[in-house]
């Protein structure tokens, strides 16, 4: 039994860097196409619009209720304790360093990841993939590449528009509903306020960025046998994504917040 | 020219081609024919490069080429054009911009350029005014020449035909085999048919390669081999092989 348990982790290990060494190896080989950006310029912008523009909709209004469900808890559990201006501060800090940018790339695995896996996956099962090649089209300067650089770049500017949604929507309901003024709000904020804290957060969305648009292209130029594969290929996209960004969120935290 | 030297390959333990040899020449239509399985379209992707032999060399225009590089198979590649199974069109691209993929990848051509040479490839598969099409709104036979055009946008020196008339109806795979010749002649290209449809290659070809049990089991032209080694032919048109 012992035996059959260890063989089944070690295959489980063996799989885990297996599939690591290949994402490294897409990673390296889109670096590597970086250097045909301008040629592949109209994919980059075409995917900047569909993975940042795209998604500001989506995490403009869930950003809105997590400001707000961060506002109202924090204000019932410092009632009596401490003064209510501290809310602003909580809720401005929480969603700096932590909510806006990991909670929304958490939906983001789910909407941008699982997308491209799908996208390139029936690509890949239908010969599309294939046709890029004998064209003389590198699939990974067309697909993996523009879709990594859209990440990357996107990802902070879609988390900063989640931040000032998510405060805003704090900001009313800790207004409207918790008893806190406008001005105390406001200088909770102020005292709280610290740039490294901007830059924590767009560090990380930065990041996640990255590992969700690598983790979906990796999976989608992987997928084999037809439609079911392009189901496992966009599930195995949002569960290693989802974790990878939840590991990454400690790693993050505790390296850049010790750093500065 | 295209030359097949000894090629071996496998998959896991799965021995699909055992040896093959065969010389395309220029200008010549040559039709692999073989059953479902017999490693007809594995041998088309080892003349690109997407599959690599495990032994042996496949040599285009003396490159050999399973030692080049990555930026010459890519050039190598633009002296090709395929036209897969599924004719594999972006779905996400109407007939237009699927047929002017590679001109706006590979060439620099302005806009008007570009929709002349488009108009042009599909008066040659007999699809004018087709360009605004989506994918999902062709027939299977418009598909495939779809795929066609595209794949004669850049002028190429080599057609791969990977199961030009699979999934048609006889009427359709009659056209798609005109076609074929036509093109042949008109374009004075080198092309390479894989087909399991003996009719297909019999009307079409200059030679035919019989693949059988991961090698050629006969070769000449369709009135040899169906004259010479005929039982090969005929077992496979009976389904014996």
């Amino acid at each position: 039994m012992f035996n059959n348990f260890f063989y089944f982790l070690g295959r489980r290990g063996a799989r885990f860097f297996y599939h690591f060494y290949k994402v490294y190896g897409y990673l390296w080989a889109a670096f590597l196409q970086l250097r045909y950006l301008h040629f592949y310029r109209r994919q980059v912008v075409e995917q900047m619009y569909r993975i940042g523009i795209g998604s500001i909709p989506l995490i403009v209004g869930l950003s809105l209720f997590t400001g707000m469900a961060t506002s109202i808890q924090t204000a019932y559990q410092i009632s009596g304790f401490v003064p209510k201006y501290v809310v602003g501060s909580i809720v401005l800090q929480s969603e700096l360093l932590e909510l806006a940018p990991t909670l929304m790339a958490l939906v983001l695995a789910g909407r941008v990841g699982a997308g491209i896996a799908s996208e390139i996956g029936t690509m890949k099962v239908s010969e599309q993939v294939d046709a890029l090649e004998s064209m003389g089209v590198d699939p990974v300067g067309y697909l993996v590449m523009p879709r990594l650089v859209a990440g990357i770049t996107m990802f902070p500017i879609v988390i900063i528009f989640a931040i000032v949604i998510a405060v805003s929507g704090g900001y009313y309901v800790a207004n409207t509903m918790m008893g806190v003024t406008s001005a105390d709000f406001v200088k909770g904020m102020k005292e709280a306020f610290r740039f490294k804290d901007v830059w924590v957060g767009l560090i990380k969305a930065t990041i996640y960025g990255g590992i969700i648009t690598l983790i979906g292209s990796y999976m989608g130029m992987e997928t084999e046998q037809g439609a079911k594969g392009v189901g496992i290929a966009a599930t195995a996209t949002v569960v290693s994504a989802s974790s990878f960004i939840l590991i990454m969120d400690y790693i993050l935290t505790r390296s850049l917040l010790k750093f500065y | 020219m295209i030359e097949f030297k000894e090629v071996h390959k496998s998959f896991d333990e799965k021995k699909v081609l055992r040896g093959i040899n065969l010389v395309v020449n220029q200008s010549e239509l040559v039709s692999i024919l073989g059953p479902s399985g017999c490693g007809k379209s594995v041998t088309l992707k080892h003349i690109i490069g997407i599959l690599k032999a495990d032994d042996g060399e496949v040599w285009v225009d003396g490159k050999n080429v399973g030692a080049l590089g990555r930026n010459e198979l890519q050039e190598l590649r633009k002296h090709f054009g395929v036209l897969f199974q599924s004719a594999a069109l972006f779905d996400s691209m109407t007939v237009k911009e699927n047929v002017a993929f590679s001109l706006r990848m590979h060439r620099k051509m302005s806009e008007a350029e570009i929709d002349k040479r488009v108009a042009e490839c599909l008066e040659m598969v007999e699809l004018s005014g087709s360009e605004a099409l989506e994918p999902d709104e062709l027939s299977g036979g418009m598909r495939k020449r779809v795929g066609l055009a595209r794949a004669i946008a850049m002028r190429p020196d080599y057609i791969l035909y990977d199961e030009p008339t699979t999934g048609l109806d006889p009427k359709t795979a009659l056209v798609i085999g005109d076609l074929i010749v036509r093109l042949q002649k008109q374009l004075k290209i080198t092309s390479i048919v894989v087909t399991h449809d003996v009719q297909l290659a019999l009307d079409i070809s200059d030679r035919i390669a019989l693949f059988h049990d991961g090698k050629v089991a006969a070769e000449g032209t369709p009135a040899e081999v169906s004259r010479g080694d005929g039982k090969l032919i005929k077992k496979f048109m009976e389904g014996e092989l």
